[in-house]
């Protein structure tokens, strides 16, 4: 039942994910200003999701444990 | 000594120690047609993380990824945000294909496919496909090597001379030790390849704006809409929104649709390998930002280069640089092209012989990879012809090969996840799929809101199979087990496929 619930949370995440990097959603972020540490809002915004979808493949990968 | 005597030195340095590395790589692997091409299914996850990371990121991504950032601005961002998107359902995919390739021995995606779609039709059709989709790919990485050399060099050593011995040595290396010295050398070059973006993508915005910072601020000041999302297109008027989105989404149903990156499933030494190669691949996504922070440093810079592709070693060569830190560039250039280069001319030889020839004659393992060889050097002679002729369709055929290779998802995917797909509705929604994306391709005013080819061919492709599929009889559930829950795989195939 929990591996379950992992699962779909990272289907739902990277759905999210996908629908936050292409239009509509991108639009709101298309501006460049204000730089948020040195980078134009759209970089920042790619950036901030490449982390994001790491961060949930390491949490997907151990809660795993090791059932092989 | 002049400068450009150091520089080739050091390239000639660069290219003796990834010759000796890929020479020894083959020392450990069997004389089989599984050790030559799938590594005797050993390679661990430091390997496993460079094969992909580097196989990815070629030439295209070192060169072409400042020179997007340079003349498109924010168009850019669409390579970096469909990398994560388009690894992550490997996570799952991944080692379900490796257990079932490792039970039923498969080395090809053709062979996975047409282990669950029993037809010689397909093999050849994926084997035609895959070949046409790597050539152009492979002159790219030629051309990419010929022209960093030839840049860095100033010009006295050509680009037929630079292309020739960098071929030369990745040619020697992969025929004596097969997919084994891919992956040690890309480990190698990965390496190189991420030190050298970090370094230089740090260096350059500090040395010519002061700072990260301040370059975007001088940027956004003179060329305000060079960062607004979508960017712009190739002529230089606003992107579509249709156009940046649907190139993410092609870029990312694609992307382990690349026979060369497919075929790497067979590879892994387990499954947990794959999921953890999956998990890292963001960390070697994020290579791209030094990239494109590379393009950017030019375009206040060097407002005038007209070949964009030429923005990184044009800075290089403008920029009061260390002899050692171009050397080095050089060295990290050619990495990215040789990493992906010797990876496609494997795996189009491969398919070509496994794929191609295997299913239609009775061939020893001997005989396998011998022909594996020839077929190598073969591809390798088209593709340096295509590199040292001038061919502005080379890149036109490369682009229209991505939207024909997406085409190659909806047949895996039915084939791991939906027990009543068939083999004719396989056939027909990849030649329909495929024909639309062609279609697309020389008509592009034929689709609405400036749309990649790639996705209207998947428009087409899936109703296509699951129509056909639908109508056509299913095939017997005990096959189809096989491939939808791998588990109780038997080592032996049965091709009753339908039933």
């Amino acid at each position: 039942m929990k591996s379950r619930w992992r699962a779909s949370f990272a289907v739902g995440f990277f759905i999210v994910y996908c629908v936050a990097v292409m239009w509509p959603v991108a639009s709101w972020f298309a501006e460049p200003k204000p730089l948020i540490g040195g980078l134009p809002v759209p970089l920042a915004w790619s950036i901030l999701w490449i982390i994001l979808g790491f961060v949930v493949l390491i949490g997907l990968e151990c809660s795993r444990g090791d059932r092989e | 000594m002049s400068q450009w005597l150091v520089v080739t030195s050091m390239i000639v340095g660069y290219l003796l120690v990834t010759l000796a590395i890929g020479l020894r790589a083959g020392k450990g692997t069997s004389a089989t047609v599984d050790g030559y091409v799938a590594g005797d299914r050993n390679f661990g996850l430091l390997v496993m993380y460079f094969v992909t990371g580097a196989t990815v990121f070629s030439a295209f991504a070192f060169l072409g990824g400042p020179g997007w950032a340079y003349s498109r601005g924010a168009a850019a961002f669409y390579i970096l945000s469909y990398g994560v998107l388009g690894i992550a359902p490997w996570y799952v995919m991944g080692p379900k294909i490796a257990r079932i390739g490792r039970r039923l021995r498969l080395v090809t995606q053709a062979q996975f496919l047409t282990a669950r779609f029993p037809s010689k039709t397909l093999s050849i059709l994926i084997a035609l496909v895959s070949v046409v989709a790597l050539i152009p790919y492979i002159t790219l990485q030629m051309k990419g090597a010929g022209i960093v050399i030839e840049a860095v060099t100033e010009g006295q050593v050509p680009l037929w001379l630079g292309s020739l011995v960098s071929y030369g040595i990745v040619m020697i290396y992969v025929l004596t030790s097969g997919v084994a010295a891919v992956g040690w050398t890309n480990t190698f070059q990965g390496l190189f390849m991420i030190v050298i973006a970090w370094a230089l993508g740090l260096y350059l915005p500090h040395a010519l704006h002061g700072g990260i910072g301040p370059m975007f601020t001088e940027i956004i000041d003179n060329h305000p809409n060079l960062l607004t999302l979508p960017g712009l297109a190739s002529n230089g008027n606003p992107w579509s929104w249709g156009g940046y989105t649907s190139a993410i989404i092609i870029s990312a149903v694609g992307l382990t649709m690349w026979p060369h990156i497919f075929m790497k499933a067979f590879t892994a030494k387990n499954e947990k390998i794959i999921r953890q190669t999956v998990v890292l691949f963001p960390t070697f996504q994020l290579f791209l930002v030094p990239v494109f922070l590379i393009g950017f440093a030019g375009v206040m810079a060097l407002p005038n280069v007209d070949r964009p592709d030429f923005i990184l070693p044009e800075l290089i060569l403008t920029v009061d640089l260390p002899l050692i830190v171009v050397g080095l560039f050089c060295a990290g250039a050619l990495s990215a092209s040789m990493s992906t280069g010797d990876a496609l001319l494997h795996a189009t030889a491969s398919v070509a012989v496994e794929d191609g020839v295997r299913p239609f004659a009775t061939l020893s393992e001997y005989t396998q990879r011998w022909m594996i060889r020839v077929v190598m050097v073969l591809a390798g002679g088209v593709a340096y012809f295509f590199a040292v002729s001038e061919g502005q369709s080379l890149v036109v055929l490369l682009l229209t090969s991505y939207g024909v290779i997406a085409q190659l998802a909806p047949p895996v995917v039915a084939a791991l996840f939906w027990g009543r797909a068939t083999t004719l509705g396989v056939l027909c929604g990849l030649i329909a799929g495929a024909g639309a994306a062609l279609f697309g391709f020389f008509n592009p005013d034929s689709i609405p809101w400036g749309l990649h080819e790639g996705v209207l061919g998947l428009m087409v492709h899936i109703p296509v199979l699951v129509a056909v599929s639908l109508v056509t009889k299913a095939q017997s559930s005990e096959h189809t087990s096989r491939f939808l829950d791998p588990a109780p795989f038997q080592s032996s195939i049965s091709h009753e496929g339908n039933a």
